[in-house]
């Protein structure tokens, strides 16, 4: 039920986040080695990592759930989720990021900064980037002399990737 | 005036302690004033000074017992009451005929008392009960004195003479308890119930004034009670006014409606959220009595101290679980009336019994549980039950019979529906689903199988079923609906004698009991109300039997056995149900023996949904925080079993 939603809040925010909307702060983080960027209003804490419960035949991105001051939150694994090696010897914390009413709690190897990206320094992905899809991304911006994959978290963890894969499963079976 | 005066004197001086000096101090002022004020006179004044001299001792401390004279001054005090209203009674209390409100009364003032005053009646009600059970109980009687009193004073101060009157004489008859003048019991106890129903008839009056004629009416027997309360002596046993006991005090739907100022709404939410918070209390404070420093018993006192704190938090989630429940009491008067309306409606006659209406569910499970119930009770109407006409040339009573029972069973709430109609027919069912293409064969299939085939969606259409079995018209919806808050329902029958439908619901949505397992390195938490029992097999109870996999023979019964380690693709578990243990757990009447490493032990949990957005799980209804902090997946039996058995009966 609740899934009907999300896409459409999902919809919304690139809709938006596609014309001018981009420029503002971000959480930055690496997975394998590249830098990316999370809208700050987007996080809503950072923790250590934790013993989680695996969930069985769920998605192989999806890490199970841990317990964040008494709520059960999912747990993703954004490597997993973009096709990258794993290396659990490198994670080192788990974000946790608010999605209108949900919470979901996102490994990363390491948080690096928080930085201020104005519009004028970010670029439109193009269509090849390392790894994950460009649909994924909200862009590609600049500070100082690196470059951050600024992501596009409602459609990474939207409700449509989830669905398309239990039902790539649900035909398999 | 007076009396009133040394009347509140009286009550501060009950509530007080010898060591609340200051209190004390202000209540001899008050005396000292009241006596400067020459409104005692006579006998009453003398008692008056006596018990300022009391006091004064008891506050400068001098007096050997303090304790003694404190109540000395009480002593002191009735007395002057009592000598003071001999005084006032040679003059009328009030004029004769008050039919009317007190003509500058002020309507909001008098709406409040009202219901003031009906708490206080309906706090002193409980009181007197209490009181007739353990004539000793002084807080008791201090209960229903307080609240005379308090009538008393205040119907005085708004010019309702007549309830003032009647709560001094009531308040009087008290008073000789207190003063162990005579005890507690038989026609005292009598008179002072009726006393209570005469002052809430009394108060109701007002609010009837107020609300419609502006007329106080008089009580009927007002003037009988009030003769039998001055009079009252207990050595006459036989309450004086047998007529009164034919007086049926009828405000009983007036005095729910007042009764209600005693609770407050609280949004659901916070409640959740309450239960959340306690929750994480109950866990937090497992955890610090897990701390290896209580474990070796090197900190005694500290360990004291723990253990106290978890009494208290564990009172605090009862009582916080507790607050959610409702009686199902209102569900049930709404199902009478469905079938009064749909038997009527269908030229029926039923005779609807219900029991266990005082049974209480989750809150939130009511809403949710009705609209499947009054389904089911439809349904049992409409098709269930044969007309007159076909029951009496089937031999049966004319008159149907539909019975509603609610009851505990483990941790869940039963409720059951039976009926004497006609009853489900295996046959038609099994050549419908046969039709249907639902089945192949209804070989292998047991009874509850069989009925489980009513339950499938797009099975029934209206027409088919009433021509089938009289029943199934939307039962797929009322399965699902039950479903969704963890319920179960099941179907029994018999052809021509009636049906059964047995629904179990959790008692509340946010508490499990359950069983604690382990799969590996994996935790996973059973629903204790499905765990029939675990044993470990033998090799000759184990056997594979073509196209239904492993099973296992115990006690006559066969199972399918379900790997769990599996199903759910769990590493390093054990794989030989030999060395592990058979958990078997019943799903209605079908059962399955889960292959577990071992049982961990029996754990109240709290159920969490596990988030949106992973969406429907594959066999677990929601997690649990366990005592380290940690979330165990609650396993959903049903959807496991389903799990482990491909849809065989599908004919392809």
């Amino acid at each position: 039920m609740t899934t009907s939603e999300i896409p459409s809040v999902s919809n919304a925010t690139a809709a938006s986040s596609g014309a001018s909307s981009r420029a503002g702060k971000y959480l930055t983080f690496f997975l394998a080695g590249e830098e990316y960027g999370l809208e700050i209003m987007k996080v809503s804490e950072i923790i250590g990592m934790q013993t989680i419960t695996r969930i069985p035949r769920t998605p192989d991105f999806v890490r199970g759930v841990i317990n964040l001051r008494g709520r059960v939150i999912p747990i993703t694994d954004l490597r997993r989720k973009f096709g990258m090696p794993n290396d659990h010897a490198a994670e080192s914390c788990i974000i946790v990021v608010q999605i209108s009413d949900v919470q979901t709690g996102l490994v990363v190897d390491r948080v690096s900064d928080v930085v201020a990206v104005a519009e004028a320094d970010i670029e439109d992905s193009p269509a090849f980037c390392s790894g994950v899809r460009s649909d994924l991304l909200l862009g590609i911006g600049k500070a100082g002399d690196k470059v951050k994959l600024l992501l596009n978290i409602d459609k990474v963890l939207s409700a449509g990737e989830l669905v398309s894969v239990s039902e790539a499963s649900a035909q398999a079976a | 005036m007076s009396l009133p005066a040394i009347d509140d004197i009286a009550i501060l001086l009950l509530q007080l302690e010898i060591d609340d000096v200051d209190d004390l101090a202000k209540v001899r002022n008050a005396l000292v004033s009241l006596l400067k004020e020459k409104s005692a006179t006579g006998a009453a004044a003398s008692h008056l000074i006596r018990a300022v001299e009391l006091l004064g001792n008891v506050i400068s401390t001098k007096s050997e017992n303090a304790t003694d004279d404190l109540v000395a001054v009480g002593v002191c005090l009735e007395l002057a009451m009592n000598a003071s209203s001999d005084e006032a009674s040679d003059q009328p209390l009030f004029a004769a005929s008050l039919d009317s409100l007190p003509e500058d009364s002020d309507a909001a003032l008098l709406r409040e008392f009202v219901g003031e005053g009906l708490e206080y009646i309906v706090a002193s009600e409980s009181a007197l009960l209490s009181l007739e059970n353990n004539p000793d109980d002084r807080e008791a009687l201090d209960t229903v004195f307080r609240a005379f009193h308090t009538v008393k004073g205040t119907s005085a101060f708004l010019g309702l003479s007549r309830a003032a009157a009647f709560a001094h004489e009531a308040e009087s008859l008290l008073s000789r308890v207190r003063d162990k003048e005579f005890s507690y019991s038989g026609s005292c106890a009598e008179l002072a119930l009726r006393s209570i129903d005469m002052l809430r008839e009394l108060l109701q009056a007002v609010e009837v004034a107020l609300d419609e004629s502006g007329v106080l009416a008089v009580p009927a027997q007002y003037d009988e009670l009030t003769r039998a309360l001055k009079s009252f002596d207990p050595s006459v046993d036989v309450f004086p006014i047998q007529s009164l006991a034919l007086v049926s005090p009828e405000p009983k739907a007036a005095h729910s409606d007042s009764s209600i100022d005693a609770t407050i709404r609280v949004r659901t939410d916070r409640l959740d959220r309450l239960l959340n918070i306690v929750g994480e209390l109950v866990i937090a404070q497992t955890i610090i009595a897990g701390d290896s420093c209580f474990v070796h018993g090197q900190q005694p006192e500290l360990t004291r101290k723990v253990a106290h704190a978890g009494k208290i938090v564990r009172e605090l989630q009862e009582l916080s679980m507790s607050m959610r429940t409702v009686p199902l009491r209102a569900t049930f008067q709404k199902l009478a009336r469905v079938v009064r309306d749909t038997s009527s409606k269908t030229g029926k006659s039923v005779n609807f019994v219900t029991d266990g209406d005082e049974v209480e569910i989750d809150r939130n499970l009511v809403d949710l549980f009705a609209d499947p119930l009054i389904h089911m009770v439809r349904n049992a109407v409409d098709h269930g039950i044969e007309s007159p006409i076909d029951r009496e040339t089937q031999g049966k009573p004319r008159t149907g019979q539909i019975h509603l029972t609610a009851y505990h069973s483990s941790g869940n709430v039963v409720v059951e529906l039976t009926d004497d109609g006609r009853g489900l027919s295996r046959e038609k069912i099994v050549l419908r689903a046969i039709a249907n293409g639902t089945i192949a064969s209804d070989a292998n299939m047991s009874d509850s199988d069989v009925f489980d085939l009513a339950f499938a969606p797009g099975f029934s259409t209206a027409e088919v079923v009433t021509d089938i079995s009289g029943r199934g018209v939307g039962l797929d919806v009322v399965r699902r609906n039950l479903e969704t808050v963890g319920g179960r329902i099941d179907i029994n029958s018999t052809a021509g004698k009636g049906s059964k439908f047995t629904v179990r619901l959790p008692f509340t949505l946010a508490v499990t009991d359950g069983m604690l397992v382990r799969v590996g390195a994996e935790r996973y938490v059973l629903p204790l109300a499905q765990i029939q029992m675990s044993f470990r097999p033998d090799a000759s109870m184990l056997s594979t039997i073509a196209g239904r996999g492993e099973v296992v023979l115990q006690r006559g019964t066969i199972m399918p056995v379900v790997r769990l380690h599996r199903l759910f693709n769990v590493p390093d578990a054990v794989d030989n149900p030999l060395e592990g243990l058979l958990v078997i757990v019943n799903d209605g009447d079908r059962r399955s023996a889960l292959l577990v490493d071992e049982l961990l032990g029996q754990q109240q949990v709290v159920a969490k949904r596990l988030g949106n957005s992973l969406g429907q799980l594959d066999g677990f209804s929601g997690g649990a925080i366990l005592g380290d902090g940690r979330v165990a997946l609650i396993l959903d039996v049903r959807e496991t079993i389903a799990l482990n058995t491909p849809p065989l009966r599908l004919a392809s």
